[in-house]
């Protein structure tokens, strides 16, 4: 995947990394903004309150 | 003289490999790990510290509409002031409504999040704009007799009571609301079975004893990781009620830096 990845995006390789990057930090961004709190409000939450 | 394209390749001093498709599943497989492991730091990163400094924000919003109107209100702290009247009971709060604040010293010196009514996980409990709820069967706040609050302790959602077992015999909790300030202390913790519903009695664990005190009940998870098979109980004692013209409590504004910046400022 990495190798398909470097060949993927053309240029010089500043550029690729450059782009790469980009990338990376892209779906860093995606995952805290989208994919993480998705998954806090499908797995199962602790119970805090007493009921008799 | 052609050059083929192996040899251009060589020339560069680049050697194309074959990828396999093993190590293609290989490498998509570490990416996931490291997305999920993204999640264990994102997670206490997130309820901790963004949620965290997003509840002291709220609770300075919700404060300064109670001191608005008020041009009297004093933002210098109560010096050995006594209340003589009536202590003020707080009610007739909306439900998952936000009415009160708790500021805890002992969760962090700037520690601060609003009280909303009712415990309903999804409207009060989980919202990281809410966060601690009062349960609506015990008594208000300033009444004789129990106040139950309940919260997280740990979790994906926020935890305002992650520190509850931080509480050491002596320590101050205070309740601002609307009125002033209500002054706790803490006394202690016992830890019971999730259906325990008699801390919450107005004399917490005896039936129909008439209670003379004011007692904070704050009730949330244990263990603290993930688990709800039994419930961490902390009692507090309410010690004295401040009005709103007095200004914050001393002790407040000596354990809490952004109170002391506000009032070193006035």
């Amino acid at each position: 995947m990495f190798t398909l990845l470097w060949r993927f995006f053309p240029g010089p390789v500043w550029l690729r990394v450059f782009v790469l990057v980009i990338a990376f930090v892209a779906l860093v961004y995606a995952l805290i903004t989208y994919v993480y709190p998705w998954v806090t409000t499908v797995i199962p939450q602790p119970e805090s309150t007493v009921d008799g | 003289m052609t050059v083929n394209r192996r040899e251009r390749a060589t020339l560069r001093g680049r050697k194309r490999k074959k990828v396999r498709v093993a190590s293609v599943i290989g490498e998509i497989l570490i990416v996931s790990g490291v997305a999920v492991f993204g999640y264990i730091v994102w997670q206490p990163w997130h309820t901790g510290i963004t949620v965290q400094n997003q509840q002291q924000q709220l609770s300075e919003n919700l404060s300064s509409t109670w001191t608005f109107d008020d041009q009297t209100a004093s933002s210098s702290p109560a010096e050995s002031f006594s209340f003589a009247g009536d202590v003020p009971v707080i009610a007739g709060q909306a439900p998952d409504d936000s009415f009160a604040i708790l500021y805890v010293p002992a969760f962090g010196s700037s520690y601060a999040n609003v009280i909303a009514e009712g415990v309903s996980p999804e409207g009060v409990l989980n919202p990281s704009d809410k966060g601690i709820g009062r349960y609506s069967s015990t008594q208000q706040i300033g009444e004789i007799g129990n106040v139950g609050l309940a919260a997280h302790r740990s979790g994906a959602f926020i935890t305002p009571f992650r520190d509850i077992t931080n509480l050491r015999v002596g320590d101050p909790l205070f309740i601002e609301t609307s009125e002033g300030w209500y002054v706790y202390r803490y006394r202690s913790t016992e830890y019971v079975a999730p259906d325990a519903s008699e801390v919450l009695n107005p004399f917490p664990r005896l039936e129909g004893q008439i209670s003379q005190d004011r007692i904070l009940t704050l009730t949330s998870c244990h263990p603290k990781e993930w688990s709800t098979d039994e419930r961490v109980i902390s009692y507090s004692v309410f010690e004295e009620f401040i009005p709103k013209s007095e200004g914050p409590p001393a002790e407040l504004v000596e354990l809490n830096p952004r109170f002391a910046k506000k009032v070193g400022a006035a």
